[in-house]
């Protein structure tokens, strides 16, 4: 974002150094949802220890970036602009954490998944491209966060919705499997959670573009409807 | 679900002074330029501004101190309700404005007698002399200043023998011991320490249930956690007022953003 530097230039390094933390996070997280991914959908167990052992990092840069923005307040009272700067990087770090536990679930479930003909190629492909989706989402929550570009923000909230379809239609293939299969059921359950991993990993990444929209106006927007988003958000 | 009771809208809030298009020159130079300002009652309000913003001759405008000092000129109105008088209309004679409104210094003032006799000072002046009457008013002021269990096994004690935290509240009792209907603040706690400090804006929010306070602060934080309303003035001109809440959150202006945000300089 652009902004005018402070008088007192302690406080703008503390502000830039929260800032490139929390885009360091965003990387490694989106990396996580990467390789977990690629466990499920091309059976590379290596990939899904190295997600569940990084996953300790991950836990870390939440409990870091929150510390850091309690010191901030502390020290710096910020006001403005700067407050909500650090409450949204604090909201924000919460949420790029949960996308690193659904990451972890990824890898977690893939090999019992991988070993089952239930993961057919169709239902792989779809996780695949729903992955891809989240992540590309969480890419450009990141990017206009780092811009402050609203428009982007409201993008990607449009785009959140669409991996919701995605979602839902899997999920209904899953539910007949399941009727078809009662011998299956746990592993279709797995998938099922899968499925919905990936859904909430997109979820996670329209929240940050929602911090994003209230870092930049004020205005909360996590209630609101998209068309109430798009009215109030890029009009002000 | 708890939901946060909404502000109430501005129109209905009861005004107990307002600047209307207010200039202030000391001589040619103009410090005050255009003001208009309400000032809500029973409410705090703080004027926060850099060095030379006019704060604080905005503030004097209400008590007109600026009569001391020849070659001051005041142009427009500052009008005070109920009543809806003009303080610096030319037919308000400033004493009686004094004894409507009373000020409390950055440094404390305290007179060179007894803690008693600097709060009683103003009664006195008013001629009330009954001692029962400013025994009765002397404790009530020492109450609301929040100096009386200090003090009041040694009310014949010398003012100045007090701390500088016990000072700054006598003046404000000595100030409210007059009933004003406005207290004006000057940087009150610019010259005491953090818990002294703590203790005046304590008594600042306390205060307001009974009387209007308009403060000017050079600490921002103070702003924050004290006022109701604040107003950013710039070189002689207003460029924000609002909740305080609200300018400190999301600022509508600029200047004020990068006032408050520490990026002025």
């Amino acid at each position: 974002m652009n902004m005018t530097e402070h008088t007192l230039k302690q406080y703008d390094a503390d502000l830039a150094a929260l800032r490139s933390r929390i885009v360091e996070m965003a990387g490694l997280v989106e990396d996580q949802l990467r390789m977990a991914t690629e466990a499920l959908t091309q059976g590379r167990s290596r990939l899904a220890e190295t997600v569940i052992a990084n996953d300790a990092r991950v836990n870390e840069f939440e409990s870091e970036i929150d510390d850091d923005c309690a010191h901030l307040i502390a020290r710096r009272q910020p006001t403005a602009s700067d407050l909500r700067m650090v409450l949204g990087i604090s909201k924000m770090v919460t949420d790029l954490e949960r996308i690193g536990d659904k990451a972890r679930k990824i890898a977690r479930l893939s090999g019992a998944i991988r070993m089952s003909a239930m993961a057919d190629a169709a239902w792989l492909d779809q996780s695949q491209r729903a992955s891809d989706e989240a992540r590309s989402l969480l890419r450009q929550a990141i990017g206009a966060f780092v811009r402050g570009e609203l428009d982007v923000a409201v993008d990607v909230l449009r785009s959140a919705r669409k991996i919701a379809q995605l979602t839902a239609a899997t999920t209904a293939d899953i539910v007949r499997k399941i009727a078809a299969n009662p011998g299956e059921v746990a592993v279709l359950l797995d998938m099922l959670a899968v499925t919905k991993a990936i859904d909430r990993a997109a979820d996670h990444a329209a929240n940050i573009a929602e911090h994003l929209i209230y870092i930049v106006q004020g205005t909360d927007v996590r209630h609101a409807t998209l068309d109430q988003i798009e009215r109030e958000a890029l009009q002000r | 679900m708890a939901t946060k009771a909404p502000k109430p809208d501005l129109s209905t809030l009861p005004v107990k002074a307002e600047a209307r298009n207010l200039n202030f020159h000391y001589g040619q130079k103009q410090a005050l330029k255009a003001i208009n300002l309400p000032i809500y009652d029973r409410r705090v309000t703080a004027l926060i501004g850099p060095s030379g913003c006019g704060k604080s001759t905005f503030l004097r405008c209400f008590n007109r101190m600026h009569d001391l000092y020849p070659g001051n000129r005041y142009e427009g109105e500052i009008r005070f309700f109920p009543d809806d008088i003009n303080l610096l209309g030319p037919d308000v004679d400033p004493i009686e404005v004094r004894m409507r409104l009373s000020m409390v210094f950055q440094k404390p003032n305290p007179f060179p007698k007894s803690i008693f006799e600097n709060v009683a000072y103003g009664l006195r002046v008013r001629g009330v002399n009954q001692r029962a009457t400013l025994l009765e008013k002397v404790e009530e002021a020492l109450v609301d200043a929040a100096l009386w269990n200090e003090v009041k096994d040694r009310l014949d004690d010398l003012a100045v023998n007090l701390s500088g935290g016990q000072q700054q509240r006598l003046c404000i009792a000595r100030a409210l011991a007059a009933d004003p209907e406005l207290l004006l603040f000057d940087e009150p706690t610019s010259a005491l320490d953090p818990i002294a400090t703590a203790s005046i804006e304590e008594l600042i929010h306390e205060l307001k249930d009974k009387v209007t306070i308009l403060i000017v602060t050079h600490n921002m934080q103070q702003a924050a956690r004290v006022s109701d309303f604040t107003a950013y003035m710039y070189l002689g001109d207003l460029i924000e007022f609002g909740w305080t809440d609200d300018l400190f959150f999301r600022p509508k202006n600029k200047q004020t953003e990068d006032y408050i945000t520490g990026r002025f300089g």
